[in-house]
């Protein structure tokens, strides 16, 4: 700026001479100009210039504009600037997963004395597969005049671009090119502009940027439920990109071909995932009795990759089960709790088919609240049958009243899979033998013998503690 | 207040009295010395004037110390067993529920008699009988206490077996046999006491 001023100073005064026509010279200084004649005659002819000068631009522009032109002089450092060196530092691998790490970071080399460097603005640019440059960092890294390192005459610095450290965000695997463009202000210049070979400085960087599908490790749903069953299906999914993964579980129908349903779930990275069916609904009371097959598709952005077809589940039929006549004998009419009570049903199929049938018995006292007594297998037929449970109660359950409770591993003919009753006050004698039983001579003879034998190993011990105190009292 | 309450008080009365009576004896053989001699202590006088009377009769005083412990605990138990069975103990409705009991019960009294030894003179509870002299038929009765004291027992048993159905009769005779067990036991130190005081 500071040329231009200085050139269009002195097209003014040429302009001045010329419109002012022949000089003349300036009077001598009176007595009441005093010593400050000289001054007052060149600010006259400034102001003389200034004026022409606006008149020109006035009069004639595109001759002022010519004559701007004309004068123009192009801006040349001192000394012999030279456009500095920029390029791209990688140390990393050329093939690269979409969730690796990336360090791409700028080497600058300056030549330039610092009295005539100038600041530098670096912008990383980006190539995705088979696209055009792209910028990637929204500010500039600068380089300032002073911030070079100095080794064997070569002033260098490096600058990293923060905004990528990975390539996540990529759409698209394949080759992917970066560069870097930079200006000093006055020059705009790209990293591809220089030629070198290294191992870790690149004009231009491209690395083959691959995908890795998700993995996913699932449970097969093979036993057989039945419909109403909490029937979940549970995959555990691990990408090593850690991308944002869909998930999706597709049931098909017993044929095998027709899909029923897919839900998808949405997953960052790894992890699990669980469809239930209690959320999704995916089987109902008409499904009992078929069989279905299911498999996983889990996209991550790029690759769309599906499991293997899967057999699951096997929906149990619904049984006829017919339950009647719960009810509860004892072995002794005076309850004690230690005696026998046989707690029974009767089943059985209401139609042709039998299956099997869990029959479980709890009982419920202030003291054992629900507790499992027993449990029987059994196959129901059509033919009725009488499923029997034989326990006692608990020595804590003396003098309560108990109730019971027969659950069943199918549902009954009233859609209930247990039936609750009340039972009788439990007799409140604890100790199960009687006075006249052998256990009770035993107990009253080995009462005996404890008392005695007390007796003997309290003499022994008091008569050697007197012998040892006699013996200290002796040897004193 | 029950039969189990007042016959209880009346036993830890006894209990006193036998134990005061048995310290008075010692005391008045204690100020007789001192008159004497002022320099002989209490427990050095014990030593002096202890004499053994046998292994088999200590033995026997022993067990029917620890017998009353035992004899005492089983009669206050029948009605404490179902709290003992919410407590977490129910072994004591087992078989042997009653006997693992007494077990618990006399290594507890035996460890106290052992301990009383270090107690001041008159109240080493079995070695009471030391300082007294004793005849044959004294000791006989001291003996009989443990028959005694297993009968109450066995009383006690009784009830706890038929707990809650509790025959009184079997709850008094269990009492009153602990009653006379323990006057027996305290036999040599009335004894002594009434010779005393004429």
């Amino acid at each position: 700026m500071r040329y231009r001023l200085l050139a269009l100073m002195l097209l003014m005064l040429v302009i001045s001479a010329y419109a002012e026509g022949p000089t003349v010279s300036p009077p001598p200084p009176t007595p009441s100009e005093g010593g400050g004649g000289g001054s007052s005659h060149k600010q006259t002819d400034m102001e003389k210039i200034i004026k022409a000068l606006e008149q020109g631009k006035k009069q004639n522009p595109k001759r002022f504009e010519y004559l701007q032109t004309l004068l123009w002089k192009e801006y040349t450092p001192p000394g012999e600037y030279e456009l500095p060196a920029v390029l791209i530092y990688y140390k990393g691998n050329k093939t690269v997963r979409r969730s690796d790490s990336l360090e791409i970071q700028a080497y600058v080399t300056n030549e330039n004395k610092i009295e005539i460097r100038r600041p530098l603005y670096l912008y990383l640019e980006m190539a995705e597969p088979g696209g055009d440059f792209k910028q990637v960092n929204s500010q500039p890294q600068i380089v300032q005049v002073n911030e070079y390192y100095s080794s064997d005459d070569v002033n260098y610095t490096f600058r990293s671009f923060p905004e990528i450290t990975d390539l996540r965000s990529l759409n698209h695997v394949g080759n992917v090119r970066f560069r870097i463009r930079y200006t000093d202000g006055q020059y705009k210049r790209y990293s591809s502009n220089w030629t070198v070979s290294s191992r870790e400085i690149f004009p231009v960087l491209e690395l083959n940027v691959i995908n890795n599908p998700p993995v996913v490790n699932y449970t097969n749903v093979t036993y057989k439920p039945r419909y109403s069953d909490p029937i979940e299906y549970v995959a555990e999914i691990t990408d090593p990109d850690g991308d944002t993964l869909n998930v999706t579980l597709h049931i098909l129908e017993g044929d095998n071909r027709t899909e029923r349903k897919n839900v998808t779930q949405e997953l960052r990275g790894s992890g699990t995932v669980r469809f239930r069916n209690s959320e999704y609904g995916f089987f109902g009371k008409d499904d009992a009795g078929k069989t279905f097959h299911y498999y996983y598709t889990l996209g991550d952005g790029i690759n769309v990759t599906s499991t293997n077809i899967t057999a699951g589940p096997e929906i149990r039929p619904t049984p006829k089960l017919l339950v009647e006549n719960p009810r509860m004998v004892a072995e002794d009419e005076n309850y004690y709790w230690w005696g026998r009570y046989n707690f029974s049903i009767d089943v059985k199929s209401q139609d042709e088919n039998s299956f099997p049938l869990t029959v479980y018995l709890y009982t419920n006292t202030a003291s054992n609240p629900w507790k499992l007594r027993g449990s029987k297998t059994v196959t129901v037929t059509p033919e009725r049958q009488t499923v029997s449970v034989e326990t006692s109660f608990d020595a804590s359950d003396n003098n309560q009243t108990f109730s019971y409770r027969f659950s069943f591993s199918e549902p009954d003919q009233n859609g209930r899979t247990s039936i609750d009753l009340n039972g009788r006050q439990i007799n409140p004698r604890i100790i199960s033998y009687s006075i006249l039983s052998p256990a009770s001579f035993l107990n009253a003879l080995l009462i005996l013998v404890i008392f005695l034998s007390s007796g003997v190993i309290l003499e022994r011990c008091s008569n050697r503690r007197r012998k040892t105190e006699k013996g200290n009292q002796g040897g004193d | 207040m029950d039969w189990g309450s007042l016959f209880m008080i009346a036993l830890l009365l006894l209990l006193v009295v036998g134990l005061a009576i048995h310290w008075m004896n010692f005391e008045r053989i204690y100020r007789r010395l001192s008159e004497l001699s002022s320099s002989v202590s209490r427990d050095e006088l014990y030593e002096k004037i202890s004499t053994q009377h046998g292994s088999n009769f200590s033995a026997m005083a022993s067990a029917s110390w620890v017998a009353f412990f035992v004899a005492l605990v089983y009669n206050i138990l029948p009605p404490r067993i179902p709290k003992l069975l919410s407590l977490g103990f129910p072994m004591i409705a087992s078989y042997y529920g009653l006997v693992l009991f007494a077990v618990l019960v006399a290594i507890v009294a035996t460890i106290f008699l052992y301990v009383s030894r270090g107690f001041p003179v008159w109240l080493r509870l079995s070695d009471i009988y030391s300082i007294y002299p004793m005849s044959l038929n004294d000791k006989r009765l001291c003996t009989l206490s443990i028959l005694l004291l297993w009968i109450s027992s066995i009383s006690s048993i009784y009830n706890s077996i038929s707990y809650p159905y509790v025959s009184w009769m079997s709850e008094i005779a269990s009492w009153l046999l602990l009653l006379v067990a323990l006057v027996l036991l305290f036999i040599p130190v009335f004894k002594e006491f009434l010779e005393a005081s004429r």
